[in-house]
């Protein structure tokens, strides 16, 4: 091996080492007002604050039957409601701090929260 | 093993590498420390049909425990503000306790009128042909409504309640999988067409025969501001209130503005909020969607705002946000603006003075008058047309 600036050793570990900071940033990088964490609440109780990294789906006993809630790539939804109206699930996909939805006849709640410096108080809508 | 030296200069020097790009790498992504997290407290519950959750951001002074008690406090108060307010009794089994309950209605007859304490006598009077005695706690907003009705041209009108009930919308529970006949909606619209106004500054409403009151499209709004007013009596100036969606923050975050975002009415992956807004000062923002509220039929979706002239949802708006002083005002008005539709919202903030709105139509386009377009951040690849109110021409 020639002794020149840089090895042909040390040019595979330059380009390991950025492929992992690529990679690192591909999977956990979030826009600042991304939320990190969903609380769920049935009747106001909290039952658990969950990491939005984490994809799970979760069955909330509400008092109308259970619910099925998602939680895929930094996001969640109600996916089903045993209500006939099914606003919650019209509420769709949320991710934003802030943000939050409800099954009203069932009494279960979700709220995102985040913690990046541009973190969302509130969303209208 | 590695028996080649190079082999193990190498190894060392991946391993190095690798444990400072994981270092970097966390760094950068870390949360970044807000020390103003630990000053906000937090309270949620569920009131006047939808999801409350309300923050106060306390002084140096302040502690939580006495925050906590104050949320408490205003909780109760609320729960006490949607009794009052609710327009019908609950159908579903899970109601919470009513302490106004209906024991105290007067017998409705036509001639003197009655005395309720609630919207739900209220309406049980009008349905029996009386005349119902508004409480005098009930007057401002009934005052308030009658105004913003009169100069919305009767788009906001709180006259629609049963309307609402024909369509369905009524009942969080169990709304209609079919629209009603044009018949029945015809000759709802009959009656409210004969129908006496609500009186600007009248104590009592009636007799209507067929006419019942709906605060739904006003209360929310109403309830944030009644929250607000709270929290500053009690020593919390600063304090966002979130009632459903329907906002209202006060004071600051501590370094920092309240900070909240609109949702996009179509969200995609990359879409789900249109724009983010730092709250100045005292302000509500409030925003009609038809995007949550509604029910499918053959195709066509049926959603919740109705346009009081039609007797059907209105058509044309996807979403109106306005951002007001006044929570009740912001409401009302944001229906309003729904009702009138793209070719009628810039007339109709005119009369109403708004200079704050931002509008979605059906076809994606987004629109904004030039006083909120300045303040909002939108979200990467939305863009918004300036529109300035303006009188009809």
């Amino acid at each position: 091996m020639t002794r020149g600036l840089l090895s042909r050793g040390d040019v595979l570990a330059v380009t390991l080492a950025a492929a992992c900071v690529g990679g690192l940033y591909a999977r956990f990088w979030q826009p600042a007002v991304a939320a990190d964490t969903v609380e769920v609440r049935v009747a106001g109780t909290s039952i658990g604050r969950y990491p939005l990294q984490i994809n799970r789906s979760l069955t909330v006993e509400g008092s109308r039957g259970p619910l099925l809630l998602t939680i895929e790539d930094g996001r969640v939804r109600f996916s089903k409601s045993p209500c006939r109206n099914q606003i919650c699930v019209h509420s769709g996909w949320l991710s934003h701090s802030g943000d939050a939805a409800a099954c009203l006849p069932s009494r279960v709640s979700i709220t995102l929260s985040g913690h990046g410096s541009e973190a969302l108080d509130a969303v209208s809508f | 093993m590695l028996q080649s030296p190079h082999l193990r200069l190498f190894f060392r020097r991946l391993i190095l590498g690798l444990g400072l790009a994981v270092f970097f790498a966390w760094l950068a992504l870390r949360p970044a420390a807000d020390s103003d997290d630990n000053r906000v407290v937090q309270r949620e519950f569920l009131a006047m049909g939808t999801l409350f959750s309300v923050s106060v951001y306390l002084e140096p002074q302040q502690v939580p425990a006495d925050a906590e008690a104050a949320l408490a406090r205003l909780e109760r108060v609320l729960q006490d503000y949607e009794l009052r307010w609710r327009a019908w009794d609950l159908q579903g089994t899970e109601d919470t306790p009513d302490a106004h309950a209906d024991t105290d209605v007067t017998t409705a007859t036509a001639g003197p009128a009655s005395a309720p304490v609630n919207l739900r006598q209220i309406n049980k009077v009008l349905a029996a042909g009386g005349v119902a005695s508004v409480p005098e706690p009930m007057r401002p907003l009934f005052e308030r409504a009658a105004q913003l009705s009169r100069l919305s041209d009767g788009r906001f009108d709180v006259r629609i309640g049963a309307l609402v009930k024909l369509w369905g919308f009524d009942d969080e529970t169990h709304f209609r999988s079919t629209p009603p006949s044009d018949e029945a909606i015809h000759a709802q619209l009959q009656i409210q067409a004969g129908a006496p106004a609500l009186p600007t500054a009248g104590v009592a409403y009636g007799p209507a025969p067929g006419i019942q009151l709906d605060f739904g499209a006003i209360a929310k709004g109403d309830a944030t501001d009644l929250a607000i007013r709270q929290l500053r009596e009690s020593g919390y100036p600063n304090a966002i209130v979130n009632a459903g969606g329907n906002l209202h923050a006060a004071g600051r975050r501590g370094e920092r503005a309240w900070r909240i975002g609109v949702r996009h009415p179509r969200p995609d992956a990359q879409h789900r909020l249109l724009a983010t807004l730092d709250i100045e000062g005292d302000e509500a923002v409030i925003t009609s969607g038809d995007y949550e509220r509604y029910f499918e039929f053959q195709g066509q979706r049926y959603h919740h705002i109705l346009d009081p002239h039609t007797g059907t949802p209105a058509r044309g708006l996807s979403s109106v946000t306005v951002v007001a002083d006044s929570g009740a005002a912001a409401d009302a008005a944001s229906t309003a603006l729904f009702v009138a539709g793209p070719g009628g919202w810039q007339q109709q903030a005119y009369a109403l003075a708004l200079d704050k709105v931002l509008v979605v139509d059906t076809d994606g386009q987004v629109m904004a008058t030039p006083r909120l377009a300045q303040r909002l951040k939108f979200a990467e690849g939305i863009s918004a047309r300036t529109v300035e109110p303006g009188p009809a021409p």
